[in-house]
């Protein structure tokens, strides 16, 4: 590679030092974005896989209850007799003061080391572990949390996620009071030959292979798909901005290319030049791009954990903590979007004839051809989104719709908002009018890819908030619903419960148990709840569907009511039969919708809640009051059992919780629609000040003719918001039929819920007018320059001696 | 007397210094009379010719067309005169791109609100455009964008019609041509020329000669 000929390369950009910003931020956003999605994806993994290995020790397999009784020690005691080599293990939450944790307990002695999540060094750390008055091992910020426990001595583990404590397994049934019975038992790897098999020494028992468990991981990756898809967009539309400043450094630089191969540089040579220099360029905005996104990520993170939390129950650490692999990947992504963006262009360069014209403006003109070959792949990937629609199934098919409809929608916007150019070129009537038209026209293929890239963001808004709102609006309506008592009281054990039931006799008008049980119900864990006989079921239970007598059937123990998850991911409908824990089954008479719910639900009448499960934790119960006595039995129910206010929770407030989970969740998605928005925003500025950079041969000969250089400027701003209006009609419908995917197909085969589709047109309003600020902002300092565009400069483009 | 300039003075910030291109031009066009401009490059002849259209101010002096002092006008006024009563044509044909052949022609006279049909339909055709009509400028030869910048200019009926070298990207068979249904047309429109020009033979086709030598008229 020859220097002088490089630096002469180089030196293009001292004197388009915007254009130079314009490259470096495209690539740098287009990083940011891509790597601080994929660095909060890689952070929560890392943490599920922490937690999935410390606490289920999910590689192993594992023995489990097939019923809620958990496990008797003695099927332990029988398949350690018959050789064995398995251990015990309790669990369970507990409260320490306001936290709750979860323990637990586990046997150091026989626990295969692999599955221990700290150091158990020797004898005297195991004497320490199971002796004295109980050793707790939790990771260094639940010991921040835990502050300082009476009678316990804490050790930390960074192995072990937050919110959990390994204990001995004795003192973990002693905490969780439980009567010896075991969560589960793990099996280790190591096992002598010739064993009989575990199905013949504890049949009553569940053999969960590893790395089987339907694990959070696995429930929360359509959330993580979901985030990857918007960093996706946002890398997309980042990358419309590195194509239009490539390709416009390309194009004034012809006449460069034809002078230095015409000195003697190889093609070769110059295009390994050019390689080099986008790769530098490339790798300077990668840095910048992946220390943006990380804060980015970090600031993103927070929302992103309790959103997890608040869906899946997934534990996620708050802070990020920094991977030199995810620095490498962000580098590495640059890179390759710079190489993929500018490809055309390089391409172009290595056919370029040597005779070749310096052609500016041919940059911004698109043949027709190519105009016809947009057309044509956008129409084919419009139709097999539309086959997709009803011949496809599962998440990765939804996705697949929503990449094929977004992305075919693009392809047409330029052809479409070309026809609509010239036919109001064929109807306006003023010289000026159908100029400016036509101009239009003419611009629209520099402008298409910023146009492709609103079009994108604004859809991606409009479909996402659509859906969100149609959620929300859905869910609100549900929640009245489902939330239908006044009061929910939650006793602290079977006597205070036994207690409150007799004491609330005369003063409630209603008591409505809320019993569960866990149990597997088609392969799956799940909770069995039992419903009262109560008008509040009966007249505001949010059923989908059911038998006319439903209500009845699940009274008399003949019927039963599962969620809708349950309904759509098992195909199981009304009139199907299910089997139940303890073996028995029941018929599906009912289904109600549950969202937020990842897991399948069952409700069966209490009676016979209570009579298949007589063991039914009997703690917690809705209470119907009139609404003028909440305070007042509230204020009692404190004074008369002394029950902490975490324990009594009225309907609002209740309903206040849930509302600000639901809020949380989707506070990520709404961050990273206004970051896409906002680089689709700078997109449109890098190509409106491309543009801006060529027009003035195409001006000069208007102003010539006596149209001001302001009104020249005041039709540019005019331009832009034809062109942004246009884009912002076309992307209601588009956005509309995503938010239909997402609420339809999407939804359904992440959460198994679908929802209604509601409309708020306000919200679009609202979305187009900040677009339409965005706009004007873009387009500011293009016309400021226009408007102020010296006329010695506009004379040089009449001037023969140029 | 359509055009009177009266000691005209002009002069560049360049990196040098002040150059000075015009150094005090006195000039009267009269109506329907034709006038080429010749001298060596940077002469100012171009500079003159922008002065006398409004694109540009004089640093001293006026430029007098109908009465009025050109120069004095503000921007809309300036506007407003190369709107109405002046035509341009430059080498470069500086057509508007994105505008078909028959939309070129009509723009300015639809711009001066002075559109004729009829007047726009016999210069066509003496301008042997009638074909291309529906063509764009990139799908023209050299010379027939210079007709279509030229039919432009024409088609408004300006009182003044101030030509750059408009054959100088032409060879000279094509360029004659041009030039003399331009004579021939500013004729029938009752235009007057001023005509920037490094031909001799060329200049020889109009009423008067004026030289420019180091900003001045020279003979």
């Amino acid at each position: 590679m020859n220097w002088i000929v490089f630096k002469a390369l180089l030196s293009h950009w001292r004197y388009r030092p915007l254009q130079l910003a314009t490259l470096l931020v495209g690539v740098a956003l287009a990083t940011a974005l891509w790597s601080g999605v994929q660095a909060i994806n890689a952070e929560a993994r890392a943490s599920y896989d922490r937690a999935a290995n410390v606490l289920e020790q999910n590689r192993f397999d594992q023995l489990l209850p097939r019923d809620a009784k958990g496990i008797p020690v003695q099927a332990y005691a029988r398949l350690r007799r018959a050789g064995w080599n398995v251990s015990p293990v309790i669990e369970g939450d507990h409260r320490f003061g306001q936290l709750r944790i979860k323990l637990i307990g586990i046997d150091p002695l026989t626990l295969p080391e692999q599955a221990r999540a700290f150091p158990v060094s020797g004898a005297s750390d195991i004497t320490s572990f199971i002796g004295g008055d109980g050793l707790l091992v939790v990771s260094p910020r639940t010991v921040e949390r835990l502050g300082k426990l009476e009678g316990m001595v804490v050790r930390t583990s960074s192995d072990i996620p937050d919110d959990a404590a390994f204990v001995d397994i004795s003192l973990a049934d002693r905490l969780l009071e439980g009567d010896g019975s075991l969560s589960r038992i793990v099996v280790a790897r190591d096992q002598r030959v010739g064993l009989a098999p575990l199905s013949e020494v504890a049949p009553e028992l569940l053999l969960r292979k590893a790395d089987e468990t339907p694990d959070v991981a696995r429930l929360t990756d359509s959330f993580h798909l979901n985030l990857t898809a918007f960093g996706f967009l946002a890398f997309v539309v980042g990358l419309f901005i590195v194509y239009s400043a490539t390709g416009l450094s390309f194009e004034q630089r012809r006449s460069t290319f034809r002078t230095l191969r015409s000195l003697g540089v190889s093609l070769p040579s110059l295009t390994l030049m050019l390689v080099v220099e986008l790769m530098l360029i490339a790798l300077a905005a990668g840095v910048i791009g992946v220390v943006i996104g990380y804060f980015i990520a970090s600031a993103l993170l927070p929302g992103v954990a309790s959103t997890l939390r608040g869906l899946y129950g997934a534990s996620v650490p708050g802070s990020l903590s920094l991977r030199p692999e995810w620095w490498a990947a962000g580098i590495a992504i640059a890179v390759l979007g710079t190489a993929i963006s500018s490809s055309q262009s390089l391409w172009r360069v290595w056919k370029m004839p040597i005779l070749a014209a310096g052609q500016t403006r041919a940059w911004a003109r698109a043949s027709a051809a190519a105009m016809r070959l947009q057309a044509v792949a956008g129409l084919v990937l419009l139709t097999g989104a539309l086959a997709l629609v009803f011949l496809g199934e599962g998440l990765a098919s939804g996705f697949a719709v929503l990449g094929g409809l977004l992305l075919g929608a693009a392809l047409l916007l330029p052809v479409l908002l070309s026809a609509v150019l010239r036919l109001a070129e064929r109807i306006s009537r003023g010289a000026l009018t159908g100029w400016f038209w036509a101009d239009t026209r003419l611009q629209l293929p520099g402008l298409s890819l910023a146009l492709m890239a609103l079009l994108l963001a604004l859809s991606a808004n409009i479909g996402v908030g659509t859906m969100v709102s149609s959620f929300r609006q859905t869910f609100l309506g549900w929640l009245d619903q489902r939330l239908a008592a006044e009061l929910y009281v939650t006793a602290r054990d079977e006597d205070e419960a036994a207690r409150l039931r007799q004491w609330l006799a005369g003063r409630a008008d209603a008591v409505l148990p809320i019993w569960s049980v866990e149990g597997e119900v088609l392969g799956q864990q799940m909770q069995i709840f039992g419903v009262a006989d109560d008008p509040t079921y009966r007249d505001h239970w949010p059923l989908i569907t059911g038998t006319p007598d439903v209500w009845d059937k699940v009274a008399s123990g003949q019927g039963a009511l599962i969620n809708e998850q349950l309904w759509r991911g098992q195909h199981v409908g009304p009139g199907d039969r299910i089997a139940l824990p303890g073996r028995w089954d029941v018929e599906v008479v009912g289904i109600y919708s549950d969202y937020g719910n990842p897991r399948g639900q069952v409700i069966l009448g209490l009676d016979s809640l209570v009579l298949h499960y007589p063991e039914v934790a009997k703690l917690r119960y809705g209470l119907r009051v009139a609404p003028d006595k909440v305070a007042g039995l509230k204020a009692q129910l404190i004074v008369e059992f002394g029950l902490p206010p975490a324990n009594i929770v009225d309907q609002a407030s209740l309903k206040r919780q849930s509302q600000a989970v639901f809020e949380q969740t989707f506070s990520v998605t709404g961050a990273l629609n206004i970051l896409t928005l906002a680089v689709a925003g700078f997109a449109m500025f890098s190509s409106l000040l491309t543009l801006s950079g060529i027009r003035l041969p195409q001006l000069a000969p208007v102003w010539a003719m006596g149209v001001r250089r302001r009104d020249l400027a005041l039709l540019e701003v005019a331009r832009t918001i034809a062109l942004w209006l246009a884009t912002f009609v076309a992307a209601v419908p588009v956005g509309l039929a995503l938010a239909w995917v997402l609420l339809s197909i999407v939804n359904v085969a992440a959460f198994g819920w679908k929802l209604p589709i509601a409309f708020f047109p306000l919200d679009w309003l609202l979305l187009g007018g900040v677009a339409l600020v965005a706009a004007l902002v873009s387009v500011c300092l293009p016309v400021w320059r226009l408007a102020s565009v010296s006329p010695s400069d506009l004379l040089r483009i009449f001037a023969n001696e140029r | 007397m359509i055009l009177s300039l009266r000691n005209i003075m002009k002069s560049y910030s360049t990196a040098e210094g002040r150059l000075e291109i015009l150094k005090g031009i006195d000039l009267d066009l009269d109506a329907g009379e034709t006038i080429a401009l010749t001298g060596e490059s940077g002469s100012g002849k171009s500079t003159l010719l922008h002065l006398a259209g409004g694109l540009d101010r004089p640093d001293q002096g006026q430029v007098i067309v109908g009465g009025r002092d050109i120069g004095a006008l503000d921007d809309r006024g300036r506007a407003q005169y190369r709107r109405s009563e002046v035509g341009l044509v430059f080498q470069q044909f500086n057509l508007i791109p994105s505008l078909n052949v028959a939309a070129n022609i009509s723009f300015h006279a639809r711009l001066a609100d002075r559109f004729d049909p009829d007047w726009e339909r016999e210069m066509t055709e003496r301008l042997g455009l009638q074909h291309l009509l529906a063509r764009y400028p990139e799908q023209l030869s050299g010379g027939q964008q210079q007709r279509v910048a030229i039919g432009r200019t024409l088609a408004a009926r300006p009182r003044l019609i101030l030509a750059d070298e408009p054959t100088g990207n032409l060879d000279e068979a094509t360029g004659d041509s041009v030039l003399d249904l331009m004579l021939s047309l500013g004729k029938s429109a009752g235009s007057a020329l001023l005509l920037v020009t490094h031909s001799a033979r060329l200049a020889d086709k109009l009423d008067r000669k004026v030289l420019l030598r180091g900003g001045m008229i020279a003979g």
